[in-house]
């Protein structure tokens, strides 16, 4: 039983455009479908707002746009898929709007090809690895870097500059 | 020698002038009578007068008494002669005897009269002859031409009966085919009615499918919305570890059956879009046979109104052409009535010719004292009628009408 959980990983797949990309479970909390988006003034692009999950008030993003693509349309499809991330030693709920959700599919650790092999159509640093499952080309993402400080600090700075947000914020916090 | 030329006169004058004017006139009765007893004694006075001449008194004496002897006789044979042929011919035109007539020189005036007359006669019978002749064969030939006409009406009411029967049987034709027409027009509207209906159905059909699309749509958002929990469950499954791995299985379960029902709502929903396609198409097309099919029953209406008129006009002609026909039989019967008419002519005319023509006439005249006005301006007229420019003349008519004064 350990070897197995050694030598498999879960991932919840999920598509962005044409292309299947893969999350580690352990990062998902749950997938949603997509709710009133309420926006947030001058926050960045990829932004799309905040949204309300079950009592808990959490940010919105453009899985799409984080990875370079066109910006996201709003489908029948359309799900926000939510994760828990570690940022700079806290847990934080953000939601990542996504074409469509795939499966939760388990993957050997030997299947799984580096980085370099994939190329750099994306952008390179969020994407960990790939495999294929179901003769599909998925793409690991390291959900973490997806959210990386940086951008975060945006939001943190977006927040500093609206008390609505820091009152949200706050309250996340709680 | 002038002596024997004067004798020689004497002698020859007479008898020479008398031959002459027989020749020239042809009147016999004349010369039997006048121009005879006159050569006689012309004979008789040379006789007297060469005797006188050279043999003295006596011998003169007595050629004196032979010539009045011989003229004596002479007188007595032409007057003999004379009431003969006078007899003859009276005989044969009257019943009376003209024999006691008396008074020489009316009697020569009767008889140049009769002669003359007699003459006239014996010419108009040969005209009346020709003009019977005339008539004969103008009247043959009449009633040829109308026996002709009677074959070529007999013929024309033949053709006029097939005509007639023609006209009938496509009196029937017209009948049929009016009703015909109506028939198929009432179907025509018939059918637009059905096609109608039809048409109404399809829209339905359309609506309903278009409502199993909306319900469809339903299910596939119920399978997105099975898919998402399934999903959910499949999280909390792998998070949970060794403990959820039972639940995991159910939940990819319930993700595939989600798949599934969303595959069959995608068919179903494929299906239902060339459903409504079809039937719109059916719906378009059923929408423009309609008008078709009501110009058409419109257009055969009026074909069976055109055709009840025809019928109308044909009865109309049936009827005209009875009538025609009915016309041509009574003109037959006339046409024979006429030629029936002309063939008992025709007997007559022959009949006239084998009894005489003039012996019949002379009968009827026979009241009248000799050739009445009225007789010969009857005849003239009648020459005038057949024969408008011939030798039956007014002239000769004047003559006759001159010679009744001198009797």
């Amino acid at each position: 039983m350990a070897q197995n959980e050694n030598t498999q990983n879960t991932y919840l797949t999920f598509r962005l455009g044409t292309e299947i990309f893969a999350a580690s479970i352990d990062k998902a909390v749950s997938i949603i479908e997509v709710p009133e988006i309420i926006k947030v003034p001058r926050s960045p692009s990829y932004m799309k707002g905040i949204i309300n999950v079950r009592g808990t008030v959490m940010p919105v993003i453009d899985a799409r746009m984080k990875f370079g693509m066109k910006p996201i349309e709003i489908k029948k499809r359309t799900v926000i898929v939510t994760f828990r991330v570690d940022i700079e030693g806290e847990n934080v709920d953000v939601g990542a709007l996504v074409d469509e959700p795939g499966a939760v599919i388990q993957i050997k650790k030997e299947q799984i090809m580096n980085r370099p092999d994939i190329g750099s159509k994306y952008k390179s640093e969020l994407i960990v690895g790939a495999f294929t499952h179901n003769e599909q080309f998925i793409m690991l993402v390291d959900i973490d870097k997806v959210f990386t400080l940086d951008e975060l600090t945006e939001i943190n700075d977006s927040k500093e500059e609206h008390s609505l947000e820091e009152h949200i914020e706050a309250e996340s916090h709680k | 020698m002038d002596k024997i030329l004067a004798i020689l006169i004497f002698a020859t004058v007479f008898p020479l002038s008398a031959t002459i004017y027989r020749l020239i006139s042809g009147r016999t009765i004349v010369y039997q009578i006048v121009i005879f007893p006159l050569s006689m004694l012309g004979i008789g006075v040379s006789v007297m007068y060469a005797s006188y001449v050279y043999s003295g008194m006596l011998s003169f004496i007595i050629s004196t008494i032979l010539a009045v002897i011989l003229i004596i006789i002479g007188l007595i044979l032409a007057r003999r002669l004379a009431i003969r042929y006078i007899n003859s011919q009276v005989k044969s035109m009257w019943t009376s005897d003209l024999s006691k007539q008396s008074g020489t020189e009316e009697f020569i005036d009767f008889f140049i009269e009769l002669d003359s007359r007699t003459a006239k006669l014996k010419r108009k019978e040969e005209d009346t002859a020709k003009l019977r002749k005339d008539i004969s064969s103008m009247t043959t030939e009449i009633e040829q031409k109308i026996s002709g006409a009677v074959e070529r009406f007999t013929q024309q009411g033949h053709v006029i009966h097939n005509i007639l029967r023609a006209n009938s049987s496509i009196i029937r034709l017209l009948k049929e085919n009016a009703e015909n027409a109506e028939d198929i027009a009432g179907s025509a509207k018939r059918s637009a009615v059905k096609i109608d209906v039809n048409n109404k159905n399809v829209q339905k059909s359309v609506l309903t499918l278009r409502s199993i699309i909306s319900k469809i749509k339903f299910i596939d958002d119920l399978s997105f919305q099975t898919n998402i929990l399934a999903l959910n469950a499949s999280i909390e499954a792998a998070k949970a570890g060794q403990n959820g791995k039972e639940f995991a299985v159910v939940a990819s379960s319930i993700q595939k059956l989600s798949e599934k029902s969303k595959k069959s709502a995608a068919e179903i929903d494929k299906i239902s879009q060339s459903g409504i396609q079809l039937s719109e198409r059916t719906g378009r097309i059923s929408a423009q046979i309609v008008p078709d099919i009501k110009t058409t029953a419109k257009q055969i209406t009026k074909i069976a109104e055109t055709t009840k008129k025809q019928h109308q006009e044909a009865e109309i002609l049936s009827y005209t052409i009875a009538h025609l026909e009915t016309e041509i039989s009574h003109f037959t019967e006339t046409t024979q009535d006429i030629n029936r008419m002309i063939q008992e002519l025709t007997d007559l005319v022959r009949s006239y010719e084998t009894q005489g023509g003039l012996k019949t006439s002379f009968k009827d005249d026979n009241e009248s004292e000799f050739y009445s006005d009225s007789d010969f301006e009857a005849n003239s007229n009648l020459s005038n009628v057949a024969f408008s420019d011939d030798e039956f003349t007014d002239n000769e008519f004047t003559d006759d009408s001159t010679s009744p004064k001198n009797e």
